[in-house]
Order: structure tokens, then C-alpha cells, then sequence
């Protein structure tokens, strides 16, 4: 064999025999031949090579950066956040702080928690700002799965607090003239129980609890699993999908306005919009006679805020209904739903940075985000984990955007004219 | 070593540094790793020839399995399943008067009576209805190969759909028989689970394809997938038209429907959307259905826990709806504007055996208008399959396929009226020995085979058919 040959052939030997280990490293893998170890270390090297690891550093990950992408068409007015580290904070629309609410948990109710590690994970979650530039607040654990309402409050512009009651309320409230409508958990009664087999107890169903704005007293109360009894959407409470603990457990409540009244024939002023998530279901509710007059299950999965959109249509926060093609991988999305015909009129699936918190689901602050329809028919989009704040045309162009360091639960926009005449005279 | 002055000599002059070397055989390794976590090249094709290669050794495993088990195979023969089974009149004033066309055992359909005496027997396995059939290169022996939907013409002809167990694709086609199980036509495509004969005689199905491209905008269905169209055929069994399901979603507000969760069952298969129902809006009750048009198709998408409506001019979902409904079968458009369906795994807690149940939707509000769940007396389940038929008086007939082997008629209150069943399901190892049932009047026959299924009958049950036949009006199996 001539030199030549033999280098070829040693050549063409060490290509099969590198090909032959390539086909290993592929069954090894496919299989799950290589040690788990060996195999982790690899993986999670790559991994920090190409994404910085999958647990991220929250501080470097996220700069806070605010983008006016299109001026002419955000609507003006001051943005309103809650955050993850206890602050309702007010920003300017170049994302500059102009107002700052805090108020611990611990110092409403200060023997709740005997220890530190406690109160450091009760958080402001949802947000209302009054005329008058009193502020309602919601607080959550952010550490517990269930039952993670902690309370409400009424505070003044220096946070002082005006009223707090004391209920497990939690998730995204609304306010209507004098009365503020929210969710609370509550236990299943024995007498629910006995008329509904399906039940085991001890489990939670949340109810639509009526607040008087003024005093923050009980007003009304709205049982959430009475309100699907005896109605045609009976049979959605026996389409459970959720774990067996949170039996009703909704995300949202939004009252009908007169303005947009109009735009759903169907509903009057004045029903009530649930996000029922452990049902995968939205509902209307007729607060009159404490029933859903509407329900409907749709592309959504383990949903979070719904409104009524300026459009007719009604806008939901879908959570985990995108499917991004790996197991447990979803992404969330907004779905605009035709209650008129059942139909998707829309979809939105924005583009986000990594999460702030990964794959860490100890932390309920995972499905949470937040739709506000907007004065200018804009609408704002939180996107709890990802710490991410995006107006959105009808169209779905983002128009502004607003980077933090810290989970969003909820964003208002609060008129320029408003705002200033509360900032200034209070 | 290398060869030189003749004899092996140690090599002095490698091509390639040792340490060079081990480094790419090391990284060749890793790379193999790591194209499996990251799906790079060529891990894809590699995978693919694997699920091949995986596919053939369950089916072939499968087969021998029953093949070598003659007890197995006897208890899928129709007649052995006839002679173990039960009819129970519940309620003779209830119900619906008619003879019940069952699908039964492997490759096997007949009419009954509503005692269960039969009237007429079709026999036609698969081998024997397809010499060398083109579109099913490696047919599964006939005791794996069974009528999985089956519709009889008034002259006593019958249509059938092939399935095979342990196979994919598991659609063995269709083929239109005569009242003495005589090929009529063949249709040589993978037509599976459901088909609808419209007015027209046109007949719509579903087929399966192996589909090798990909979407771009759908970069979770991975390639190659099992694609679902609806098929329309002539009467006479000429294909028509062709709709692909998965394209009728794409570029339409329903789009996202195919990123919400698929289940979890057929993914090894790509199955994304399983399709397992198909009917026509037909001109008669279109005016009921505001949202529709007459000649638009509904259709079940199990994976999807979806049903839709497809216009057939644009190709294109013209609405869909993802309701309390899950795994769901048999999707049907029903004369009052209501949609039927047989929810299979929708009806979860609180029970501790499984449920499903049947419900009756306005497709407008989403409204359940009607629904059966069963009792803590009628146990109701079945996991997969099943199908259901609203009658003429209100009764709704219903298969439980996988599970439960019993077909049942029950009132609008739920009141059982009918029950044909299993003696000892235990006794038969078979999946699916029943797979469809439709009540069907005596009228709808022409006279010649209505006289034939009828002399079966002693004289006095003669007499009292043809009553009830006169009194019960003519029936459409699909209103």
C-alpha cells in the first residue's frame, strides 16, 4: 500500500470510528445508557454556555428598561405596577419613578408571622388607585400554591392605612363606583358537600365578595360553586381539571361597565366577569341572582385575568394554553374570545425574555399577568414572570414596552390629568 | 501497524495525532449526546428510523401474540360473541321500535331485533374483501382487523370502515358490501373511524396520511405526523375531494388551537389531531344552526379535545370550540340546532369508577341543553371510541366501545330502556368486540330485504314489527 493509501485509509478509519461513537453518544442519550450525573454535568455546562443557566440571576438577567416603540399611539397617562418586593410603584411613560406606595404586610397585621422568612414572601399582588389618591391593595404569598390570599387594604397617599380587612382575598379585583368586588377563598361548607357528591372536603371554592370602598366592609357575597348549580353550565364544575385541593379557585372578577355595555347585547351592566382557572372556564354572572348566565372553556389553559374588551370581544390571559412543543413547556398568550359564537377572534403570543423565575413552581407568581383595556382602545399586558409590561395596539402592535427586575402582577394606566390633579393637590 | 517489507512494521508516520484523535472521538461521543437533548442533526432522522424500527417490532410482537393464542382469536369471532351476549327490554313501551345494525366482533356486522334475535349476518374479512390491498403494505392478520363503522343501505347493502389493532396507520380503507357480503366497491386509501352518507348519496370520511413535511408555523408538530383529511367520495366510491384538517386551521382565528395542549397519548405517533368523526350539515336542518351553513362539516378532534366546523368551499375552520368535553367521539349536528357528542374522559370527579357522558350543546352559548352520565346502577364509561344516535322519540341509543361492551337506550330523564350486552366480558380478551350500533326503523328497508330480514321472525313478532313500523314513521339513521 502506498503512502498515500494508507493515509487515506487511516483517514477514512478514524472518520468511521468517530461515526461509529457519534451513533453511541446518540443511543446513549436516546436511551438513557449514559450515567445521570455524567450526563446532568454536561447538560447544565451547555446550558450555561448557551442560555446562562436555567436558575437566573434576577438581578443581572433583566435590566429595567423602559421602550416607547410608537409615541403617537401610547395611551398617555402614568403606569401603575405591583411588584414582587411590596411596592405599588407609578411610573412616567419613559419609565422614570413618579410615586412610590409601601406598606409590609407585617405592619397591618403584625402578629401574623412570627418570623423574618415569613413576611418577606406576602407581596402586594393587585392594585386600585381612588379618586381621592387612596390605594387598595391586595397582598399575596408568594409561596403558597393555595390559599395565598393574605388580605386587603386602604391606604393613604403615604401609605397610611385607612381600613384592611382581613379575608383570604387575592388575585385581580375591581372597583365600581363605591364597591369593590374580589375573590376569596373559602372552605366548602358540609351543607355544599352533602348536595354535591362530587365534593370530598376539605377544599377551597372561592366567592365573589362585595366590599363598601368606603369602609371596606361586607356588602354581598357570591358563592362561586352555587352560582354553576342549577344553571345549563352545571355540568362544568364535573369537568375539573384542576388539583382536587382548590376545587373553585378563580383569577379575575370584572364588573360590566356602562361603556362598554353596549358592545355585549347579551350581558347587562353590571355583570360580573370571572376567570375561574382551576375549571379552565370563563363566566358571566348575573350578581342579582348570584348564577352564571354565561360560561365557556375554549383554547385557554390554567388562565389567569379575563376582561371585556372595547371590541365586543372578551380578551383572557391565557397562561399555559400555548404549547411550545416540549413537555411541561408552555408559553402564555392573549386569546380574544367572541362569547357571541364561541369563536377565537384573535390571538397575541408576545416575545419575551427568559423567565425571572424558571422552573421553580413553588412560586405561584407563574401563571399570573394582567389585561387592561385601555382609554385609546390599547390594551396593557402584564406578564407576571417574565417582569414585563407591553401595550398592545387592537392589532397587536407593541407600542411601548417596560422591562423589570421583578415579577408584574398587575399595570393600570392612570390618565395624565388625573393623576396630576392627585399628585399635585394631596 | 503498517505493512512494509513484508511485515507489519509500528506505524511512525500516523495521520492523525493520537491526542487529536481521542479528542474527536470524544467530542464525536458527546456531540451524539447532546444532539439528542437539543434534537441537532442528525438525531432527527436517526430518531425517526428508530420509532420505525420500534413500530414494527409492537405490531409484529402484538400479532404473534394473538395469532399464537387460539382461544383469543375464537372469542373474536362474531358468532362466539352472539352467543354470549344479552338483550334486556327495560322498558318495551320506551323504547324506539326498529332493528339495531351492530358492528361486531372482527370483520362482522348484523341487524337484530330489539330481543336480539338476529335478522340478517354480513362476513367480510378484511383479507378476503382485499386480495393485496395497495394502500396497506403489511396487513394484520383478519382476528386484528374489525368493522369499525358500518352504515346499511334500504337493500340491504352495507358500507364499512376497517380498523386494525396495533397498527398505524389503522384505517384498512373502506368497502361497500352487498346484503350476501359481496365487494360492491373498495376504497383503497386509510379510511378510518367515522363516515356520513349525505343526502346526496355523497360519502364523507376520514383518511390518514403519512405526511413528511413540516409546518413552519407549527414547529411542535414534528414530521413525519399522521395527517388527518376528510375524504368525499361518490356513491359509487370515487374519491371527490380531499380537505386536509390541519391547513383548515392555519390562517384562521382558530390557529391557536393547534398550540394548546395536545394529550399526550399519540405522540410517539404524531397524531396531533386524531380525528374521529365526520358529518355534513344537511340542508334540511341547516336554518337551525345560525353560525352554519348547509354543507359545512363538523368534526371531532380528539387530541385537540376540540370540535369544528369546516366550510368545504374555503377548506377552512369557520369555528371550532374547546369546551367541559374531553377525549371526545362522534360529534353530530342534531335537527333541533344542538350539537351531540360522547364525551369520554370530560367527567371527572367525584366518582369512584370513571365516567363519561353524553352531552347535547348549543353550539351558540355553550349550554349543556342535555346529558347522560349514567347511575350508581349503570355504571357508563368507556376510555376511548363510543358512539351515540339521537332517535326519532327522543331516546339516544349508545356504544361504550373499550370499556363497557354494551350498547344502551336511554330516555330523555336517563331511564334505561334497552341494553344489549356481554354476558361475562371476562371471557372475552378482545378489544372492541362492539364498535358501532344504529337503530334503524323497518321502513327505511326496501321490501325485498325487509321481507328477508323479517321471515326470520316467528309469525306473531312479524305481525308486531310491522305494526310498530307503521306507527313509528320512517327513520333517518342521520337527521
Amino acid at each position: 500500500m502506498s503512502p498515500l493509501q494508507e493515509r487515506v485509509c487511516g483517514v477514512l478509519w478514524w472518520v468511521s470510528v468517530c461515526f461509529l461513537l457519534l451513533m453511541a453518544g446518540i443511543m446513549a442519550g436516546h436511551h438513557g445508557w449514559v450515567a445521570a450525573k455524567a450526563y446532568d454535568v454536561v447538560i447544565a455546562f451547555s446550558s450555561q454556555l448557551l442560555h446562562g443557566g436555567d436558575n437566573i440571576d434576577v438581578e443581572k438577567r433583566v435590566p429595567p428598561a423602559t421602550m416607547q416603540l410608537d409615541p403617537g399611539r401610547i395611551s398617555p397617562g402614568v403606569t401603575l405596577l405591583t411588584t414582587l418586593d411590596n411596592r405599588v410603584v407609578a411610573l412616567d411613560a419613559a419609565g422614570g419613578e413618579l410615586y412610590r406606595w409601601q406598606l409590609p404586610f407585617q405592619a397591618v397585621w403584625p402578629h401574623y408571622f412570627p418570623d423574618e422568612l415569613g413576611k418577606s414572601f406576602v407581596h402586594f399582588a393587585s392594585a386600585h388607585l381612588l379618586p381621592d389618591a387612596s390605594l387598595i391593595g391586595v397582598y399575596h404569598d408568594a409561596r403558597q400554591l393555595q390559599n395565598y390570599g393574605m388580605g386587603m387594604v386602604k391606604i393613604d397617599k403615604q401609605s397610611a392605612v385607612l381600613w384592611s380587612y382581613k379575608g383570604r382575598v387575592h388575585d385581580h379585583f375591581d372597583v365600581s363606583g363605591d364597591r369593590i368586588y374580589a375573590l376569596e377563598h373559602q372552605s366548602v361548607s358540609s351543607e355544599q358537600a352533602q348536595k354535591l357528591a362530587l365534593l370530598s372536603p376539605p377544599q377551597l371554592a372561592d366567592t365573589i365578595v362585595v366590599l363598601s370602598a368606603g369602609t371596606g366592609k361586607i356588602l354581598d357575597m357570591i358563592d362561586l360553586l352555587d352560582s354553576f348549580t342549577a344553571t345549563p353550565y352545571e355540568h362544568m364544575l364535573y369537568s375539573h381539571n384542576s388539583g382536587k385541593k382548590k376545587f373553585i379557585t378563580a383569577t379575575s372578577v370584572e364588573v360590566l361597565p356602562s361603556a362598554l355595555s353596549m358592545a355585549f347585547p347579551q350581558f347587562e351592566e353590571g355583570f360580573l366577569l370571572v376567570s375561574v382557572k382551576s375549571l379552565n372556564c370563563i363566566a358571566v354572572i348575573d350578581p342579582l341572582i348570584g348564577k352564571v348566565v354565561w360560561a365557556a372553556r375554549g383554547a385557554f389553559t390554567k388562565q389567569d385575568k379575563a376582561i371585556f374588551g372595547a371590541d365586543g370581544n372578551i380578551w383572557v390571559y391565557d397562561s399555559q394554553g400555548y404549547y411550545a412543543g416540549k413537555r411541561n413547556n408552555t408559553l402564555p398568550r392573549i386569546l380574544r374570545v367572541n362569547p357571541l359564537t364561541q369563536g377565537l377572534a384573535g390571538s397575541y403570543v408576545p416575545s419575551l425574555p427568559p423567565k425571572l423565575f424558571g422552573v421553580d413552581k413553588s412560586n405561584n407568581s407563574m401563571d399570573k399577568g394582567d389585561i387592561r383595556q385601555l382609554d385609546n382602545g390599547n390594551v396593557l399586558i402584564a406578564m407576571g414572570a417574565y417582569g414585563t409590561v407591553l401595550e398592545v395596539t387592537p392589532a397587536f402592535d407593541v407600542v411601548w414596552k417596560h422591562y423589570r427586575d421583578q415579577p408584574v402582577f398587575e399595570a393600570h394606566r392612570i390618565d395624565g390629568m388625573a393623576w396630576g390633579e392627585v399628585y399635585a393637590t394631596h | 501497524m503498517a505493512w512494509r517489507g513484508g511485515k507489519y512494521m509500528p506505524r511512525t508516520d500516523h495521520p492523525i495525532n493520537t491526542k487529536i484523535a481521542l479528542a474527536l472521538a470524544l467530542a464525536a461521543f458527546s456531540y451524539g449526546v447532546l444532539s439528542v437533548r437539543y434534537r441537532w442533526p442528525p438525531y432527527p432522522e436517526v430518531l425517526k428510523a428508530i420509532q420505525a424500527l420500534e413500530a414494527r417490532e409492537v405490531k409484529a410482537a402484538e400479532t404473534r401474540k394473538v395469532m399464537r393464542n387460539k382461544s383469543l382469536i375464537k372469542s373474536r369471532d362474531q358468532k362466539n360473541i352472539v352467543k354470549n351476549t344479552k338483550t334486556k327490554v327495560i322498558d318495551a313501551e320506551g323504547v324506539f321500535q326498529g332493528a339495531t345494525l351492530i358492528a361486531i366482533g372482527t370483520g362482522a356486522a348484523m341487524l337484530v331485533d330489539i330481543e336480539g334475535q338476529v335478522l340478517h349476518r354480513w362476513n367480510l374479512p378484511f383479507s378476503k374483501a382485499w386480495g393485496y390491498p395497495p394502500h396497506v403494505p403489511d396487513p394484520n392478520p383478519d382476528p386484528m382487523v374489525r368493522f369499525i363503522d358500518a352504515e346499511v343501505f334500504p337493500n340491504g347493502d352495507l358500507l364499512v370502515i376497517y380498523h386494525a389493532d396495533q397498527d398505524t396507520p389503522y384505517g384498512y380503507g373502506m368497502v361497500k358490501m352487498n346484503k350476501n357480503s359481496e365487494v360492491i366497491w373498495k376504497y383503497a386509501r386509510n379510511a378510518h373511524h367515522d363516515m356520513h352518507i349525505a343526502a346526496d348519496g355523497h360519502v364523507y370520511t376520514l383518511v390518514h396520511s403519512y405526511q413528511k413535511h413540516a409546518y413552519d408555523e407549527l414547529g411542535h408538530f414534528r414530521s413525519p405526523m399522521l395527517a388527518d383529511a376528510i375524504a368525499v367520495l361518490s356513491a359509487d366510491g370515487q374519491p371527490l375531494d380531499e380537505i386536509p384538517l390541519t391547513e383548515a386551521f392555519l390562517d384562521t382565528p382558530y390557529e391557536p388551537l393547534l398550540f394548546s395542549q395536545i394529550t399526550e397519548l399519540d405522540k410517539k405517533k404524531n397524531d396531533y389531531l386524531h380525528a374521529n368523526s365526520v358529518m355534513r350539515l344537511e340542508e334540511n336542518i341547516a336554518d337551525k344552526f345560525p353560525l352554519f351553513e348547509a354543507g359545512q362539516l363538523l368534526v371531532s378532534l380528539r387530541n385537540l379535545h376540540t370540535i369544528a366546523v369546516i366550510d368545504p368551499g374555503t377548506r377552512k375552520v369557520v369555528w371550532a370550540a374547546r369546551g367541559m368535553w374531553k377525549m371526545q367521539h362522534d360529534a353530530q349536528f342534531l335537527p333541533n340546532g344542538h350539537i351531540l357528542l360522547f364525551d369520554n374522559q370530560g367527567f371527572e370527579v367525584g366518582h369512584k369508577k370513571p365516567r363519561s357522558r353524553l352531552l347535547e350543546i348549543d353550539p351558540l352559548t355553550q349550554k349543556v341543553m342535555w346529558a347522560y352520565t349514567g347511575s350508581t346502577l349503570e355504571n357508563f364509561y368507556t376510555q376511548y371510541h363510543g358512539n351515540l344516535q339521537r332517535l326519532p322519540n327522543g331516546n339516544t341509543l349508545s356504544v361504550e366501545t373499550a370499556d363497557g361492551n354494551k350498547i344502551i337506550e336511554v330516555t330523555e330523564a336517563g331511564n334505561p330502556v334497552w341494553r344489549f350486552s356481554l354476558r361475562t366480558r371476562s371471557e372475552f380478551k378482545t378489544p372492541n368486540p362492539i364498535n358501532k350500533a344504529t337503530r334503524i326503523s323497518y321502513d327505511f328497508f326496501d321490501a325485498p330485504f325487509r321481507e328477508q330480514i323479517m321471515s326470520s321472525l316467528p309469525a306473531k313478532k312479524q305481525q308486531e314489527t310491522a305494526s310498530d313500523s307503521l306507527e313509528s314513521g320512517v327513520t333517518e339513521k342521520r337527521l
